[in-house]
């Protein structure tokens, strides 16, 4: 839990985290992030979607990029784990987020769809999954990602849904 | 994963006793959940008071805990934050359980329908 580092960068509204591919260092990057938000002069919901979309983003990095990692991890040193990395910018009513890490890369080198799973009217044929890409591609907008030197690279913004004119 | 269990007449009632539902607790919250509803009364009702953030992996383990009940179980769900609520709201699941502003209201509305 004390894994996730967090860097100074010595420029107001901006932070950077290191953290190791695993869902109890997400829940603890968030919690940091989280805390981090709290000093600004922001609404609720905008903070709540950053949490929301930052969560889904690196949960997709653990469990997707990181999977080989996952399988292998019995016979592997987990000093050599991996790396995420998480930029935060805010900017008056918007919240840049810019996540960088060494797992592999996205399927066809593009981001997923993510559209709303078909919710049928029989109970057991629901969804459990498949929610993640949604409530990214729902809640932030700009997404850009680029494979680079091994590094997958993600940069997405999320907005204050109240000046986007959603209803969020 | 810690999950108080009542059984209040016909009605269990499930409290999760912690802030996040998330993919690092999501397995572990459906495997409790299973262990508690088995053979229980019908009405589940899954009381979120306490709970303020969950992600599409504490989503789908929700999901997952009520496509696992008994033929004639229900899940129904009560005090659900705000944030909570949107994630279901984005997500159409809403329209699956039936939710209840409080706990109160659960049990008052379900002693009524029976």
């Amino acid at each position: 839990m004390d894994d996730t580092a967090l860097t100074s960068l010595d420029r107001p509204g901006e932070i950077r985290l290191r953290l190791d591919p695993d869902a109890y260092s997400v829940r603890c990057a968030l919690a940091v992030a989280d805390r981090w938000l709290q000093s600004f002069s922001m609404t609720p919901d905008l903070k709540s979607n950053v949490a929301i979309v930052l969560g889904e983003v690196l949960n997709n990095v653990v469990e997707h990029a990181f999977a080989m990692n996952k399988r292998a991890k019995v016979a592997e040193a987990s000093h050599d784990a991996g790396d995420i990395w998480v930029d935060l910018n805010v900017s008056a009513d918007t919240v840049h987020i810019f996540v960088k890490d060494s797992g592999g890369p996205m399927q066809q080198l593009s981001l997923p769809e993510g559209a709303l799973p078909h919710i049928p009217d029989q109970l057991s044929d629901i969804p459990e999954g498949g929610f993640g890409w949604f409530l990214i591609r729902e809640l932030a907008s700009d997404l850009r990602y680029t494979r680079q030197d091994g590094w997958n690279l993600l940069e997405l913004t999320v907005r204050d849904p109240a000046l986007a004119g959603r209803t969020h | 994963m810690e999950l108080n269990y009542e059984r209040i007449g016909e009605l269990q009632v499930i409290t999760p006793q912690q802030e996040r539902i998330d993919a690092a607790v999501a397995i572990k919250f459906k495997d409790e959940m299973r262990k508690l509803t088995a053979d229980g009364p019908e009405t589940v009702i899954l009381d979120l008071e306490s709970v303020s953030f969950i992600d599409s992996s504490g989503l789908g383990a929700i999901v997952g805990a009520m496509k696992q009940l008994g033929a004639g179980q229900t899940l129904q769900l009560a005090g659900l934050s705000p944030n909570v609520e949107k994630v279901f709201r984005l997500t159409r699941m809403d329209r699956v359980f039936r939710i209840y502003m409080s706990r109160d209201e659960a049990l008052g509305s379900v002693a009524a329908a029976t």
